[in-house]
C-alpha cells in the first residue's frame, strides 16, 4: 500500500501542478491580452483545468484508500454515529460517561483537599497605626491567646 | 477495500492522465496553433509540448508501476488461496 500511496500522490501532485501551469500559461507567457480568448487560450485553459481536476481526484482517491486501509487495520476508529439527535444513548457511551465523571469528581476532590491543607489565614485589611498581624505557624495560637485575654 | 480493486481505481485514473498528456502534447498540431508548421516553435507550443511530455511520461511510469503492483498482489493472493498452508484444516 505504501508504494501505491507514494506513486498516486506524486502523480497527483505533478498532474495538478502541470494543470495549473497550463491553465495560467496564456497570461504568464503574455499570449492572451484583454479581449476575446483565442483558440490557443481556450485549449490551454481547458486542458489545464482538466489536468488540475484529475490531480485533485487522484489525491482524493489515494487519501480515501489510505483512510479505509487504516480503518480496516484498526488504527483509525470509525466515526460514532451521533445519538443526541435521537435522544438515545448506547449503554457503552453511558458507561464511558460515568467513568469520565467519576474520575473528574475524584480529581476535583483531591484538588480541594490539597487546597485546604495548604491554606493560610487571609490577612485583615490594613488599618493605619494598627500593629501588623502575626504571620507564621504561631499566628493561630497568638490569635487564640488574644481572644482569651 | 481489496488491494486489487484499489490498484484498479488508480490505474484507471493514470490511464486517463496518460491520455490527457498525449492530447496536450499533440494539441498544437491537431488544432493548428499559429506557427505549428514552422521550424521555430512559439511559446504556447513549447508550453504544451513540455507539459504534455511530463504528464504523459509520469502517467506511463506510474501506470506501469501500479499494474506491476496489482499483478504482484493478485499472484500473492492466488498463491495463498491455492496453498492454504500447514495450519489449514
Amino acid at each position: 500500500m505504501t508504494m501505491r500511496t507514494i506513486v498516486g500522490l506524486s502523480w497527483s501532485f505533478i498532474s495538478g501542478l502541470a494543470g495549473v501551469w497550463l491553465l495560467l500559461s496564456p497570461w504568464t507567457l503574455g499570449e492572451q491580452h484583454n479581449g476575446d480568448w483565442t483558440m490557443v487560450t481556450r485549449t490551454q485553459f481547458g486542458t489545464g483545468l482538466g489536468l488540475a481536476v484529475l490531480g485533485g481526484i487522484g489525491a482524493t482517491v489515494v487519501v480515501t484508500q489510505v483512510v479505509g486501509a487504516l480503518r480496516e487495520s484498526g488504527v483509525l476508529r470509525r466515526p460514532v454515529a451521533r445519538t443526541a439527535a435521537t435522544g438515545a444513548a448506547s449503554p457503552d457511551s453511558t458507561q464511558e460517561m460515568e467513568q469520565v465523571l467519576v474520575s473528574l469528581a475524584s480529581a476535583l476532590a483531591a484538588d480541594l483537599n490539597r487546597q485546604q491543607q495548604g491554606a493560610r489565614p487571609v490577612p485583615p485589611a490594613e488599618v493605619p497605626g494598627a500593629p501588623a498581624p502575626p504571620v507564621g505557624p504561631t499566628a493561630r495560637a497568638d490569635a487564640g491567646w488574644r481572644g482569651e485575654r | 477495500m481489496s488491494g486489487v480493486r484499489a490498484h484498479l481505481q488508480l490505474a484507471v485514473l493514470l490511464a486517463i492522465g496518460l491520455a490527457a498528456g498525449i492530447w496536450t502534447f499533440v494539441a498544437p498540431w491537431a488544432l493548428g496553433y499559429p506557427g505549428a508548421g514552422a521550424v521555430a516553435w512559439t511559446r504556447p507550443i513549447w508550453s504544451n509540448v513540455i507539459v504534455g511530455a511530463v504528464v504523459a511520461v509520469t502517467s506511463a511510469a506510474a501506470l506501469v508501476t501500479v499494474l506491476a503492483l496489482m499483478a504482484h498482489t493478485g499472484r500473492r493472493r492466488g498463491g495463498a488461496e491455492g496453498h492454504p498452508g500447514p495450519d489449514a484444516t
